[in-house]
């Protein structure tokens, strides 16, 4: 092989690299949701990809009847955040202390709501939202400019959540519901309330996900059938209720993901998914980074 | 309420019920025909989703993945070799089942909601994979088969498939072997410990379902007459026969039955006045049954204890394999 096709070879790497990179930041926050509310709920949240697809057809609703994403994106996670609480304080909050056929069979009916109240209001055509389409030429590579705004807004989001978490008093009592439940409650703190809470914000980080996702991509609302599987495959590889661990999941699958889907086919990435999915679990349950780390 | 029978009068009563049943074709319209042979394919997949989910406690949102493998391999067995279409669809059905022995040793590996969540992802990966690779099932556009001649034909062979369940998972319910495979459901560390071959049982109960789904889509290409990604694996079809089973209370002999009786009724209607909404209702229903009925309306029979003996609902969910530990746990 010739030195110029050796560094064509490793700048098509690098190139594939990064937008594996951006695809993770985005991946990362949705798990972050999904992995919060397994911690504190110890519930399996299946309705996560759903709520996803919600909060892309918000903000392309919203922007068909001329409203800017920029008011879109909050206004998706606003509603997100009133009908996360609402589902866990009426209907997940019910099954909470069963054992965990009831909550997944519960989330697994609140997604079949979802997905064809989606079907019905937006029809199963694709479509997506094309807001800056230029992209960006940092010397041989070329990185699509909405890519980099969403990443950024993704890692600004997480730094926040990270934040709050781990700085302020709503986020002790979160970890401590976490840690131990019972304890919890008995030094005073709302468990039920907190878990409404991490609900909301799980499924107001799906919904956010969701409009990077629409903005990104053409979506339908069945996307959320791939992505649950996507998201249990990153909080899997993590560790589940592992916090840290999720970058380090939603990275495996969105290099995975980029990477067969560069070199093969879209089916062929979601083949490697399922792979990951089924090989993660078999060969490591506890996570790459193991054990349950709160923070 | 008191009714006990020998098991000579029982199987008399169960082969009266059958032949009252096959003389439906002869007598009854089309309309009737054709819509009594669709519940007793809700009946088969409500059972055999049953056998699985309702037994030992694995909760499957895939196990439709089983019936499309069976849909497909009927239908190029008819299409490529022009096998007739009864054989075509038992050779689905053992298909299936052949299908099922490695994956139910991989996939029953997987607990808690992974299992679940592992056989939705089976199921979209399989449909995706029907869609693209064309060589073998003629991607989107499906394949095409002669059309039915005898509707009755069709009827008999869902009839049978149904009552084959039926027998299957009334023998499960009276035999040890039953018992053992119902320990998985409860306690499957424990059963474990006693010397129960756990493995052995998940995977038997894994494929005798994967039998009856595949068998189902077999007929059910044949009947239709025409194959496609969403036609074999339906996605409402799916949530239907979760939906079945537990209505009618699953882990139980009768549930299954009651369930698609009844909600075979209500879906004709709701399909008929909300074409748009249906499932919508479904996943209504669906939430309702868990949060109000857990134990269906089996459960609700022995907790009047109308039904003494014999089926116990599992009461009133499965715990055992659906009890996540994490891995290093203090709760």
């Amino acid at each position: 092989m010739s030195q110029g096709g050796f560094m064509e070879g490793s700048l098509v790497i690098l190139q594939v690299l990064i937008n594996g990179l951006l695809l993770a930041g985005i991946y990362g926050v949705a798990a972050i949701g999904l992995n919060l509310i397994f911690g504190v709920l110890r519930v399996a949240n299946i309705a996560h990809g759903d709520f996803m697809m919600l909060g892309a057809f918000i903000v392309y609703s919203l922007s068909t009847l001329g409203l800017s994403p920029l008011i879109g994106i909050p206004a998706a996670g606003g509603i997100l955040f009133v009908l996360g609480i609402l589902t866990e304080r009426f209907l997940v909050e019910k099954v909470v202390y069963q054992p965990m056929a009831y909550s997944l069979l519960l989330l697994y009916a609140v997604s079949i709501i979802v997905r064809n109240a989606g079907l019905n209001l937006w029809t199963s055509n694709y479509v997506s939202l094309n807001i800056i389409p230029g992209s960006l030429q940092i010397g041989p590579l070329t990185i699509s400019e909405i890519r980099l705004v969403v990443f950024t807004i993704a890692v600004i989001l997480t730094a926040v959540f990270t934040f709050i978490l781990n700085k302020t008093t709503v986020g002790k009592t979160i970890r401590a519901s976490i840690q131990h439940p019972d304890l919890a409650g008995a030094c005073g703190i709302d468990v039920r309330k907190v878990r409404a809470l991490t609900f909301g914000a799980g499924t107001l980080l799906a919904g956010i996900t969701g409009t990077f996702f629409i903005m990104l991509f053409s979506v339908n609302p069945e996307m959320g059938d791939m992505m649950i599987l996507k998201l249990f495959a990153i909080v899997i590889v993590g560790g589940l209720g592992n916090y840290l661990g999720t970058f380090v999941g939603a990275l495996v699958v969105a290099m995975a993901e980029t990477f067969t889907g560069f070199y093969g086919t879209t089916q062929f990435s979601d083949v490697a998914v399922f792979s990951i999915f089924l090989l993660s679990l078999i060969l490591r349950p506890q996570g790459l980074l193991g054990g349950r780390k709160t923070t | 309420m008191k009714l006990r029978l020998g098991s000579f009068q029982r199987l008399g009563l169960f082969l009266i019920a059958l032949l009252i049943l096959a003389l439906v074709p002869a007598i009854a319209s089309t309309y009737i025909v054709t819509f009594v042979l669709t519940l007793f394919m809700y009946i088969a997949l409500a059972y055999s989703w049953n056998f699985i989910s309702g037994y030992t406690g694995y909760i499957s949102f895939g196990q439709i993945a089983l019936f499309g493998i069976g849909s497909y391999s009927c239908a190029i067995l008819i299409f490529k070799w022009s096998t007739p279409w009864f054989l075509a669809a038992a050779m689905g059905s053992l298909i299936a089942g052949a299908f099922a022995i490695p994956l139910g040793l991989i996939m029953l590996r997987l607990k808690g909601p992974y299992f679940a969540v592992g056989m939705m992802g089976l199921f979209q990966f399989l449909a995706a994979l029907a869609a693209t690779w064309k060589s073998l099932t003629n991607g989107a556009t499906g394949i095409y088969l002669p059309p039915v001649s005898a509707l009755a034909y069709i009827y008999f062979a869902f009839l049978g498939l149904a009552a084959a369940l039926f027998l299957a998972t009334w023998k499960l319910e009276h035999s040890a072997f039953g018992l053992r495979l119902r320990t998985v459901r409860e306690d499957e560390e424990g059963a474990e410990s006693l010397g129960i071959n756990t493995t052995f049982y998940k995977a038997f109960a894994f494929v005798v379902s994967a039998l009856g789904c595949g068998f189902a889509g077999g007929i059910q290409v044949f009947y239709i007459s025409y194959v496609d990604p969403t036609t074999a694996f339906p996605p409402v079809l799916n949530i239907t026969m979760i939906i079945m089973a537990l209505l009618g209370g699953m882990g139980t002999c009768w549930g299954p039955l009651i369930g698609a009786v009844l909600l075979g009724q209500i879906s004709e209607f709701l399909w008929a006045h909300f074409p748009y909404f249906y499932i919508i209702i479904y996943g209504g229903l669906l939430a309702f049954i868990i949060m109000f009925m857990p134990s269906g309306i089996m459960g609700y029979f022995h907790k009047r204890k109308i039904l003494r003996g014999g089926s116990h609902p599992s009461l009133p969910l499965p715990n055992g394999p659906m009890a996540l530990k994490p891995a290093t746990g203090n709760r």
